[in-house]
């Protein structure tokens, strides 16, 4: 009688399905796989939510300031090497530029030490003559100047006396001083290490020069020395600096 | 041998040769299953193709279509995002945006003038106001550069009261001047030189909570600044690097969120606490952070940024998220260490050294304004 009753249970629909022939039982799968991802679909969408905002805006290029030798020439052509102050005359001329891509304004700055105590003057240059200018030739061209009006600015940090870095300040402590807080005292370097900082009283602006295709600026650097200064082969570090000062000028 | 149920036939009543050809008809049936099989799981899948695309496609209401779960939203959710303004405060250069970003739907909530996300704008292009921009304000924004700071705010608009989580995804991406998608060390530059922060202290000028790959965990307490309450929101970045918002909330209010977005214009705003080593300029990590503390100082710099900062492994060998040294590798890695790093910023300050760092982060600000024209920025709320 069980046997009869399982044939009867096997004649229901698990036996069914598997008397189907394969590709039907194929082909069901296929259908029921389809249908479990479609409504996988939306069922997953209802419980994801989401929000978007968004915005676009513009980045503009920084304006590099550059400082060159003659000519928007690259800066190692500025040569300032093996001064012979034994020499006539007490002084040596560079040309240097300042230029950039777009015009600015911009502040120059001088730093150097002091271990020779030559004295640095930069007067404004250009490429045209006026009379009573003075002519330099640098790098194969010719620059003009007038000795007589250095462009304005003064030393942050001389010390009126010494002539040398002000021995105060929390940059001269933290840097060369270090242990004290005591004027005059240099715990971590000799004093004409310390640099003096040198920059321009009111920013200086850039001049369009058809010639290289720049906003460009050209001056004198004049390192020059009295009598009293030796070959002693003592050297000292120079650094030219240039600050954009102001917002940029429009074209 | 295989049985067929329509021939019950005994097999040791058959030949050898009757044998051999049930086979070959069996293996003939085979075959033909199998070719049936293949054609139909073919239109099975293609139907299943379609339709599944279909549905995501309704769903998002998006021509632009992509197989990203992440476009796929439902009718029914529990908040929307909205920046304030009317649709007139357009962002200038909003044509630039995807065509699949909308402009969203007014609203106005507590007398102030929203642009919100609903069900048929879930992507909305973000306005701008006087307060809240990036450089993009109306007609005449200039964009940004070294040296641009700001803020832009967005807005949650719960759509039922009580405890609310949100996860925040905020993103650049950078073009160039064709309006394709700037080179990836680029956007690599990008990312860590226009930087984001959830928090802004006027009175020092200095910035918390920084949103970044390269940050630590915070945890930061929003003020709408109104009176009414609840009024507090907690922002956070967690362990798994997300970004989320927690918020007791009440339905049909605004709760703000500000971004703090800002272009460094001198490494040393990086480098130092003291703003006066900086020319006044804003001071992004005003304090160190400090091992196994309790909680964690959001204005804090990260603890491993320096070791990230010296990080030659990412970008295309040239730069990586902050410096760029090209040929001049060498230099780079001889003066830029984790330990000079630090050693400058705990007070040992060498104008020569930071001068030279500072190079190669100006290089890489160059790059980044030569190949990048424009970034788009996106919020994401799930």
């Amino acid at each position: 009688m069980r046997r009869h009753e399982d044939d009867n249970t096997a004649n229901s629909g698990s036996h069914k399905i598997r008397r189907l022939p394969m590709s039907k039982k194929m082909a069901a799968l296929m259908v029921v796989v389809a249908l479990v991802c479609v409504l996988a679909v939306p069922v997953t969408a209802w419980f994801y939510y989401y929000r978007n905002i968004q915005t676009i805006t513009k980045i503009n290029a920084p304006n590099a300031l550059v400082i060159g030798s003659g000519n928007a020439k690259d800066i190692t052509q500025l040569e300032l090497a093996d001064i012979d102050v034994s020499k006539e005359p007490k002084y040596k001329d560079v040309v240097f530029c300042v230029y950039s891509n777009r015009p600015m304004d911009y502040h120059l700055q001088l730093a150097h030490t002091t271990n020779i105590g030559f004295t640095y003057t930069i007067y404004p240059a250009k490429k045209t003559e006026t009379t009573g200018d003075i002519l330099i030739t640098y790098n194969d061209d010719d620059f003009y100047f007038d000795d007589s009006t250095a462009i304005s600015g003064g030393y942050l940090n001389q010390n009126a006396s010494t002539n040398i870095a002000e021995s105060t300040g929390v940059y001269h402590d933290k840097t060369y001083d270090g242990l004290n807080d005591t004027a005059n005292v240099y715990n971590n370097v000799q004093k004409n290490a310390e640099p003096l900082y040198w920059k321009t009283s009111t920013p200086r602006s850039l001049e369009y020069d058809i010639e290289t295709g720049y906003y460009i600026n050209y001056y004198v650097l004049r390192i020059s020395w009295d009598s009293s200064i030796q070959n002693n082969k003592e050297t000292d570090m120079v650094y030219l600096m240039a600050e954009a000062a102001l917002e940029i000028s429009t074209e | 041998m295989p049985k067929d149920s329509n021939k019950d036939v005994k097999t040791d009543e058959l030949t050898a040769q009757e044998c051999y050809q049930i086979a070959d008809e069996y293996m003939e049936k085979l075959d033909r299953q199998r070719g049936i099989f293949i054609k139909a799981g073919l239109f099975v899948f293609a139907a299943l193709f379609v339709i599944a695309f279909a549905s995501i496609a309704w769903f998002v209401n998006n021509k632009n279509v992509t197989s990203g779960s992440s476009a796929i939203k439902s009718k029914d959710g529990a908040f929307e995002i909205a920046a304030e303004g009317t649709l007139a405060d357009k962002g200038t250069f909003d044509n630039k945006l995807s065509a699949s970003v909308t402009q969203g739907t007014e609203v106005t909530i507590d007398g102030k003038n929203y642009v919100k996300t609903d069900a048929t704008h879930s992507s909305i292009s973000w306005a701008m106001t006087a307060d809240s921009n990036i450089g993009n304000l109306g007609e005449d924004g200039a964009g940004i550069k070294p040296g641009s700071t700001g803020k832009i705010t967005f807005y949650i608009l719960p759509l039922k009261s009580g405890e609310m989580h949100v996860k925040l995804d905020l993103s650049m991406l950078g073009f160039d001047d064709k309006n394709n998608v700037a080179d990836e060390a680029a956007c690599m530059l990008m990312e860590g030189h226009i930087l984001l922060f959830a928090g802004y202290d006027n009175e020092s000028d200095t910035y918390s909570g920084w949103i970044s790959e390269d940050a630590d965990t915070w945890e930061l307490t929003l003020d709408d600044g109104t009176d009414a309450e609840p009024h507090q929101s907690v922002l956070m970045r967690t362990e798994e690097g997300n970004l989320v918002w927690a918020a007791e909330v009440t339905e049909g209010k605004a709760y703000p969120i500000s971004i703090y977005w800002i272009w460094p214009e001198v490494f040393g705003q990086y480098l130092f606490k003291d703003k006066t080593y900086i020319g006044n300029r804003p001071v992004m990590f005003k304090t160190d952070a400090v091992a196994d503390a309790e909680t964690v100082d959001p204005a804090a710099m990260p603890a491993d940024l320096f070791v990230k900062m010296y990080d030659r492994s990412l970008g295309n060998g040239n730069s990586n998220r902050y410096f760029m040294w090209t040929s001049y590798y060498n230099e780079f890695i001889a003066l830029i260490t984790p330990e000079s790093l630090a050693n400058m910023r705990s007070g040992s300050f060498n104008p020569l050294i930071y001068g030279n760092m500072c190079t190669f982060y100006n290089m890489a600000d160059q790059y980044l304004g030569e190949k990048v024209r424009y970034v788009n920025i996106v919020l994401d709320a799930k």
